[in-house]
């Protein structure tokens, strides 16, 4: 029995460029990556080998590889590290290691920090149940995606490769994600649960507040911006789709008459409108031209003819011009439209009350076109159709559906900038 | 323990029992071993690489409640790496092998061949090679060949049941179940091993008296 400290590390000369490079888990290292230079070597044997020669600088990582801490309650130091990449998504995997518990991952991704525990025991399957781990549940979350090898620096206890694939596939749990990788008749079964940033920090011995790259606690959303973002373009299409099919108007049947300007209150019944929905909007547009400086009052009433109900609604077309110190000025509109929300089902008579007014100001001068000033009576058309569309209420909800997505997409990218 | 010295370099050396016939000298690494008429030197083991395995001669620990203490080892290689099998002595007089790869521990012990059947079984008896997925059954439960390597011996110490030279090479295939249990088949000749058992860690094996690594708190765990 020997009390003796052993040293933990090994020094390895790299032979591409005689660099001095330290091995951490000497017995267990497989595939060592220049620090130095980059290349690959092959430490399974005494003598080492060079994979393949590479004349590039590390790079920075932003945990440096002999980092040394503790990790959820175990001593760890990272030995390794892989930028790997799957469906457009890329992740940075660092292998953490101690003599005395083996190995794990830290592993960093859009969405924060994570770990990495490797299981020994493959999950159990039940049918009605889904997989088990232990007694925890999970349930299939992904398509298998293939992963692919980006960039790897450190040591690593089988044979890393850059361009090297496996096949992985995600199950969620309900405080962990499992994770399979399978390659030619291997699979590999991890279990990973999420790190807060400050715990990465403390472990590595840094300010969180300098790990700005890292975004801070895992939150599913800010991974599935993508997805988020499509959501809300698709639910948007789908209200217009629907406002569209709702807004089904019928065609105006318009009515004209005439109104004398100063002159008697025109009443008259203009329309017959029938609804059969419970309830539904009643849209009353009325059109006059050829005056000026005029405006015409119109008093409509929608009059049920079972129950003698009416619903009262006014509307106004009115048209003004002038000159003042800014010129030429014009202000009005020969066209009118009221809409009522919400009248219930039934048929209905649609009665007008007209009045024609002339307006006069002070410094209003008359009109130089007296064709323009009209003194003969007025012809005006009214009609009712049923149906409309509440433009505002269409861009309310727009922006209630989009708003969220876009909130998140800015977040997202002042995360990753 | 019966007491000798190395026929090589003199140095005492002591034998536990008769089933641990060999033994590797602690100074010039000779393996010997003991006969009827006395020791005799029957090969040399390599310098054991350097390695930051927490596992020492002498380490102690309990599995299935039974103590136990480590007191040989065997280091395997193969192309794509190495790992250490352990030698452990039970208090009851059993034995078993502490295996240790990637970081992680595996306890087995032989296994009789009678409890092994199956289309790989078979194959390994007549000389056959295995392919992954190929199937057999231990103790009525299924298992599937996951990794099959032939292995080469790099170095030894301490005791052990069988001559353990640098170079000596075996067909070893691992088996695994979909519950926990593992099955490893090594092939010398024409003899067949089946050593059976579990993935463990060393808080389960509450492991004492471990080796120490600079730059590293020593665990402590609770017998």
């Amino acid at each position: 029995m020997s009390s003796d400290v052993v040293p933990a590390v090994k020094a390895i000369t790299c032979p591409n460029c005689g660099g001095s490079v330290a091995m951490r888990a000497a017995g267990h290292t497989v595939s060592l990556v220049c620090t130095y230079c980059g290349s690959t070597l092959d430490v399974a044997q005494p003598e080492v080998k060079l994979i393949s020669a590479m004349h590039e600088a590390a790079a920075e990582l932003e945990l440096p590889l002999g980092s040394h801490g503790v990790l959820r309650g175990i001593e760890c130091e990272i030995v390794g590290y892989m930028r790997r990449s799957a469906a457009g998504e890329t992740w940075e995997e660092y292998l953490l290691f101690n003599p005395y518990h083996g190995y794990c991952w830290l592993m960093a991704d859009d969405t924060g920090w994570t770990l990495g525990t490797m299981l020994t025991t493959d999950p159990h399957y039940e049918p009605d149940r889904g997989l088990l781990v232990g007694n925890d549940r999970f349930s299939a979350s992904s398509t298998a995606t293939t992963a692919v090898v980006d960039y790897v620096l450190g040591e690593f206890y089988w044979r890393v490769a850059v361009g090297e694939t496996v096949t992985m596939e995600t199950y969620e749990g309900r405080d962990a994600t499992l994770s399979c990788e399978r390659q030619a008749d291997e699979s590999n079964w991890a279990v990973i649960t999420p790190l807060k940033t400050e715990e990465v920090a403390t472990f590595a011995g840094i300010e969180s507040s300098a790990m700005a790259a890292a975004p801070d606690e895992k939150t599913y959303m800010f991974g599935h911006v993508t997805e988020f973002m499509v959501l809300g373009v698709v639910a948007s299409f789908l209200m217009l789709c629907v406002v569209f099919v709702f807004h089904n108007p019928s065609q105006p049947n318009w009515k004209n008459f005439t109104v004398t300007p100063d002159g008697a209150t025109q009443t008259l019944t203009v329309n017959q409108i029938t609804l059969t929905r419970n309830s539904e909007p009643v849209t009353i547009h009325s059109y006059s031209d050829g005056f000026e400086n005029m405006w015409i009052d119109l008093d409509y009433s929608l009059i049920n003819r079972q129950t003698q109900q009416r619903v009262d609604v006014s509307g106004t077309v009115e048209h003004y011009t002038g000159r003042d110190s800014d010129g030429a000025w014009s202000e009005g509109s020969y066209h009118n439209e009221v809409t009522v929300a919400a009248v219930p089902k039934g048929t209905y008579d649609v009665v007008v009350e007209a009045a024609a007014h002339r307006w006069s100001a002070k410094g209003v001068p008359p009109p130089s076109d007296p064709n323009s000033f009209a003194t003969s009576d007025l012809t005006v058309q009214v009609a009712a159709t049923t149906g409309a569309v509440f433009w505002s209420n269409f861009w309310l909800a727009l922006t209630c559906v989009l708003a969220p997505p876009l909130l998140f997409w800015y977040f997202s990218r002042s995360r990753k900038s | 323990m019966a007491a000798a010295s190395c026929p090589q370099c003199g140095a005492e050396i002591a034998f536990r029992s008769a089933a641990l016939p060999v033994r590797v000298c602690a100074r010039c690494q000779t393996l010997v071993i003991r006969t009827d008429t006395g020791v005799i030197a029957v090969g040399h083991s390599a310098t054991l690489p350097f390695d930051v395995s927490p596992i020492i001669l002498g380490t102690t620990g309990k599995y299935e409640g039974i103590g136990f203490e480590v007191i040989g080892r065997v280091r395997w290689g193969y192309p794509l790496g190495s790992w250490n099998e352990w030698l452990v002595q039970f208090v009851d007089g059993g034995t078993g092998w502490l295996a240790e790869a990637s970081g992680a521990f595996m306890l087995t012990q032989e296994s009789a061949g009678s409890l092994v059947s199956g289309g790989a079984a078979e194959k390994l008896a007549h000389g056959g090679e295995v392919i992954v997925g190929d199937q057999l059954t231990y103790r009525g439960e299924a298992l599937r060949a996951t990794d099959i390597k032939t292995a080469t011996c790099i170095a030894s110490e301490g005791e052990l049941p069988f001559k353990a030279v640098s170079g000596w090479s075996i067909y070893s295939v691992d088996f695994k179940s979909t519950g926990a249990t593992w099955l490893s088949a090594q092939r010398d000749g024409d003899d067949v091993t089946f050593y059976a058992g579990r993935y463990v860690t060393l808080a389960d094996l509450h492991a004492a008296n471990l080796r120490a690594i600079e730059g590293w708190a020593m665990p402590r765990y609770t017998a």
